[in-house]
């Protein structure tokens, strides 16, 4: 199982709608695929796959992430089912592989934000007795065993939080890093960057690859300028269009799309969606990297 | 200071703790450091042949676990273990780290097939330490 931790330091960048078109398009491809939602303080990741609670508030699916964590944070012996904190998503016919999602819960139902209250109660993730991150890091281990699936898409928390920097730091292989083409953005993905080139290997099999992804520009990206040097330090640090810590490389850009990011759309691997548009086309040319033995 | 001094302190400091432990407060953690830090300066003072000493050893080491500081507690251990001087003292504080470690693989135990609970104590420590994405220096 390989693990990507799609993160973003600021939020609003597309990070969950890329996710989303990956966990698809892999799945289109043939490939087993679990998305996780651990953005648990705004989780969305259930929206973008379609599978949002009922309007009319019906009781339905409460399972996910958080009341998975909640319950083995009570300490039981016996754990939970995993299944039943997952939903399987129906993927376009023809598609051999399969995805599953693990939303973060129920949100943004009553019943949600107990559980997540809960946990907090119950769980810290920064507490030195090692059980916060023991959870985390069993869920992790416990999808690769029962699931087997070929890639685990993490959607982490944005900034600078417990849960998000122990998703980079102790479960990914690959992080792929969102950003906007604005000073702000760069210089904190840069932070977080460089955390991530140093810290240490605790807990991670092998190297972590990192992967900085422009989103939202319009035309070009600048070449000059402290906002355009930044960027250039991030792919020099991480991975760009010509391969791995190159110089001259040049960093994965997401056009805005106007007519695709207003509605959320995901389109990975359907062939008809938006067959011409060039964020489509960027999503393609960035999954042929992150993921190159997926076909 | 004296030992008189630092047995007040300890008591009051024992009795605070357990009174944020049962109100369930987060305060309570740090008040389990203190216990800790006061019992081992109290466990500097009297060599572990005097009984009081022994206490104070047993209670540094206790007081840092129920801090949820496994890592500490094990450094406390290997500070005592030399001059614990019975045999039973020795075994009680080696016991106490052996549980707790125990009781993280048996709660974890897919996390457990693949990481030391060592390691994992080590690691939580230093996030503790230096935060998310181990920004802080």
């Amino acid at each position: 199982m390989q693990t990507f931790a799609f993160y973003s330091y600021k939020g609003g960048v597309g990070r969950s709608l890329l996710l989303a078109n990956a966990a698809r398009c892999l799945g289109m491809l043939g490939k087993r695929v679990v998305a996780l939602d651990l953005d648990v303080e705004a989780p969305g990741l259930h929206y973008k796959l379609g599978t949002a609670p009922d309007p009319e508030n019906k009781p339905g699916f409460t399972g996910g992430a958080v009341p998975y964590l909640v319950a083995t944070a009570k300490g039981a012996k016996n754990p939970p089912p995993l299944q039943e904190h997952m939903v399987r998503l129906a993927l376009p016919q023809g598609a051999a592989g399969w995805l599953q999602l693990m939303p973060a819960g129920p949100a943004p139902r009553g019943i949600y934000w107990t559980a997540l209250k809960q946990l907090r109660q119950r769980l810290r993730f920064d507490e030195p007795g090692g059980k916060g991150l023991a959870a985390l890091l069993d869920l992790h281990a416990r999808i690769e065993d029962e699931m087997k699936p070929d890639f685990l898409l993490i959607d982490s928390r944005t900034g600078v939080t417990e849960l998000g920097g122990l998703t980079a730091t102790a479960l990914a292989d690959c992080v792929v890093c969102l950003l906007v083409p604005n000073q702000e953005s760069v210089d904190g993905t840069l932070a977080i960057v460089e955390a991530l080139k140093a810290s240490p290997r605790h807990t991670r099999r092998g190297s972590m690859r990192i992967v900085p992804v422009v989103a939202r520009t319009t035309g070009d990206l600048a070449t000059e300028g402290r906002t355009s040097e930044g960027i250039k330090r991030l792919v020099e640090l991480g991975e760009g269009r010509a391969g791995n810590g190159k110089k001259d490389s040049k960093p994965f850009a997401l056009p805005h799309d106007s007519a695709l990011g207003a509605a959320d759309k995901v389109v990975g691997g359907d062939k008809k969606a938006s067959g011409c548009s060039p964020l489509r086309k960027a999503y393609l040319e960035l999954f042929e990297h992150l993921f190159p033995h997926a076909r | 200071m004296d030992v008189n001094t630092l047995n007040t302190l300890v008591s009051s400091a024992i009795w605070r703790a357990e009174q944020l432990e049962d109100l369930g407060l987060e305060a309570a953690r740090s008040a389990w450091v203190e216990v800790s830090s006061l019992e081992e300066e109290l466990a500097k003072a009297i060599p572990a042949e005097q009984a009081e000493g022994r206490i104070a050893r047993r209670g540094a080491v206790r007081a840092a676990l129920k801090a949820n500081d496994v890592a500490r507690a094990e450094s406390l251990v290997e500070q005592y273990v030399p001059d614990a001087a019975s045999g039973a003292l020795r075994k009680e504080l080696r016991q106490a780290i052996k549980a707790e470690v125990n009781d993280l693989s048996e709660r974890f135990p897919h996390a457990a097939k693949r990481y030391k609970p060592t390691d994992l104590l080590r690691y939580a420590k230093l996030l503790l330490e230096r935060g998310p994405f181990l920004l802080a220096a």
